[in-house]
Formats: C-alpha cells, sequence, structure tokens
C-alpha cells in the first residue's frame, strides 16, 4: 500500500482526474522563484521560452529551466512526487518537461494529452505546483472535474490535416480550443478556479481540462512551476497534434534527451 | 531550386525570416527549429513528396544542408 495515497484519494483521483497535495516546502519554493528572477534578470533573451503559438498573452513561459536550475531538477525528481505517480499509474514515472509561470497564461483550456500521447494511451501526468500563495484574479489555474474522461483526440479526429508550418500548428490549435469548449458545454463541464497555496501542487491525469483563468488583477503574479511525466513500460510516445490514429500514422516523440533522469542505458 | 524550396519550408515551418535561413541553417543555430518546427518540417517535406512519408531518414534530418542533399537525391 502505497503510503502516500490513501483510498479516498486514489477514488477522488479516479472521478475528479485530479488531486491536490502539499508537495514542496515553502523555502524551496522560494528558492526556485529566485533562481528563475535571477535567471531573467541576468540573459532574459537568453532563457528558453515556450513557441509563441502558444501565448496568450505578454508573459513568457520559461521552458524546461531544469536543464540549469538544479533546484527545479530536484523537484522534478522528487520522491514523495514520484511515489504519488507510481500509486496513481503503478508505473515508473519520467519526468521530461518543466515549465515556470511568472504570471498567468491565459490560456484556453486544454489537455496536455493533445501534445503528449503515450501507447499504451493516458500515461501522462501532470504536477503544477504554486510556488507562492496565489491569489485571486492573477489568472488562477482553471480546471474541468470528470474531463479526463473525456474522448481523446488527434488531428485527424478533428478533420485537420498534419501542420507543414507554424501557422498551421496555431490554426489546428484554434480549432482544438474550440472543440475543447463545445466539449465543455456538451458535458455541462464546470470550470474550476484553483487558487493553491505555496507548495502546494495540483496533480492531474493525462486527459484532464485545464487552462489559465482571465487575470483581472493586473499587480499579482502567479508564480507557479508545471513538471510533466510519462511512464516506464510504453510502447511508444507520440504527439497527437501530428497524428491520425485511425490510419495509424503517429508523430513518434523521443524522450532520449527530454528525460529529466538523464540517458538511460 | 532545392535551395530556395527548403528554404521555404524551413522559415515557415521555424517562423524564421527567409532572409536567415542559409545552406548553413540547422537544428542548432535556428531558434524556432525546435521539436514542433521539425515535426512541420517532416509534414510539408512528405506533402510534396509523397515517397518519403514513412521515411525514417526525415526524423533524423538536422540541417537545411541534409535536407537538401535528401530532396537532390530523389
Amino acid at each position: 500500500m502505497n503510503e502516500d495515497l490513501t483510498i479516498e484519494d486514489k477514488l477522488n483521483f479516479e472521478k475528479d482526474g485530479y488531486l491536490i497535495k502539499k508537495v514542496l516546502s515553502n523555502e524551496l519554493c522560494d528558492l526556485i522563484n529566485q533562481e528563475i528572477h535571477n535567471k531573467l534578470a541576468a540573459d532574459s533573451e537568453g532563457v528558453k521560452k515556450n513557441p509563441s503559438i502558444y501565448h496568450y498573452n505578454e508573459n513568457p513561459r520559461v521552458i524546461e529551466a531544469w536543464k540549469w536550475s538544479p533546484t527545479i531538477k530536484q523537484v522534478a525528481l522528487d520522491q514523495y512526487i514520484l511515489s504519488i505517480l507510481r500509486g496513481l499509474w503503478n508505473a515508473e514515472p519520467i519526468p521530461f518537461s518543466t515549465i515556470n509561470f511568472i504570471r498567468g497564461s491565459e490560456q484556453p483550456l486544454h489537455s496536455d494529452y493533445f501534445h503528449f500521447g503515450s501507447k499504451p494511451e493516458l500515461f501522462l501526468a501532470g504536477v503544477w505546483i504554486a510556488l507562492e500563495d496565489l491569489v485571486p484574479g492573477s489568472g488562477e489555474l482553471s480546471i474541468v472535474p470528470g474531463s479526463h474522461q473525456y474522448p481523446i483526440v488527434d488531428c485527424g479526429d478533428l478533420g485537420l490535416e498534419f501542420p507543414k508550418s507554424k501557422a498551421e500548428l496555431k490554426i489546428n490549435n484554434s480549432v482544438y480550443e474550440d472543440y475543447v469548449r463545445r466539449e465543455v458545454e456538451k458535458n455541462s463541464g464546470k470550470v474550476k478556479n484553483v487558487l493553491l497555496k505555496q507548495g502546494e501542487a495540483v496533480i492531474w491525469a493525462a486527459n484532464l481540462l485545464h487552462g489559465g483563468s482571465a487575470i483581472t488583477n493586473v499587480e499579482a503574479t502567479r508564480k507557479s512551476l508545471v513538471v510533466h511525466y510519462h511512464f516506464e513500460g510504453c510502447e511508444f510516445f507520440y504527439n497527437p497534434n501530428f497524428s491520425k490514429k485511425s490510419i495509424g500514422k503517429y508523430a513518434i516523440r523521443k524522450l532520449d534527451d527530454s528525460d529529466i533522469r538523464g540517458k538511460r542505458s | 531550386m532545392s535551395f530556395e524550396y527548403v528554404q521555404k519550408i524551413v522559415a515557415d515551418a521555424t517562423e524564421t525570416k527567409l532572409s536567415e535561413i542559409t545552406i548553413d541553417s540547422s537544428m542548432d543555430n535556428i531558434v524556432g527549429w525546435d521539436s514542433l518546427g521539425h515535426l512541420a518540417i517532416m509534414n510539408a517535406l512528405a506533402s510534396k513528396f509523397p515517397q518519403l512519408e514513412d521515411d525514417m531518414r526525415l526524423q533524423s534530418l538536422a540541417s537545411v544542408k541534409e535536407i537538401v542533399d535528401l530532396v537532390n537525391s530523389l
């Protein structure tokens, strides 16, 4: 029995598609915030950020900070987090992506699974950690409880062609976001804003819909970190945004360089 | 002809100005040539040259020169 997960945790996760747990100390969160601040102050242009097609406002998102921050890498490999994920997926987690936010992203509702697929399906986890006490109006994380059970979709399911440019990718993404809005309405999904305390995390299932709510308090920050995990034992990983499973076309993703644990023999 | 064609594909796929794509351009020096940009390049090539659709060589293309060489070999 996993001591870090209760039976109630597992049942709630199965029903709602997410759990909230305190995963980091406040001191560690403060250290990460300082590292991000220092890095951006020293070399803002040089810090890797999300592609512009995924920007919905002027607030940048720092990606792959684990590559230069031992502290952020340590979080991705945190044993308590890994233990929870092992308990929920019954497989060994593979951290492969970190994104740091300073302010709210205002990103429309989406599932990470539209970008990070696996075979067998749904071996993907998101661990979204508040690095400060979040305040209303900061563009809080929004989730749709239960939406993890909505259908998995790919490029082909939406009647789209494989993107051949970033411009086409952006169009495909917009079509996907419209589809999500209709799905939420069709299923009478309830959008819930989550106000976390420093060090608390939302751990979400592969297909849970989430996004950034509108920022109404422009002074507020929303310092946070999300780590994405796949799991060992999968046949392969793929990008649904570039795939059509119905005709057996998968855009394969290799984790060789993005496995935060390092090269595996 | 091949270079100009590849130049346009890479520019569109990576959201880079056409003039900044040279024969020496690669994943190492084009910011937008990330994993998404690479997939877009692969799709553009497969769309123009259907015989490349399941060709594993597409995945390992890492520079404009390599793409031009591949296209010239078809």
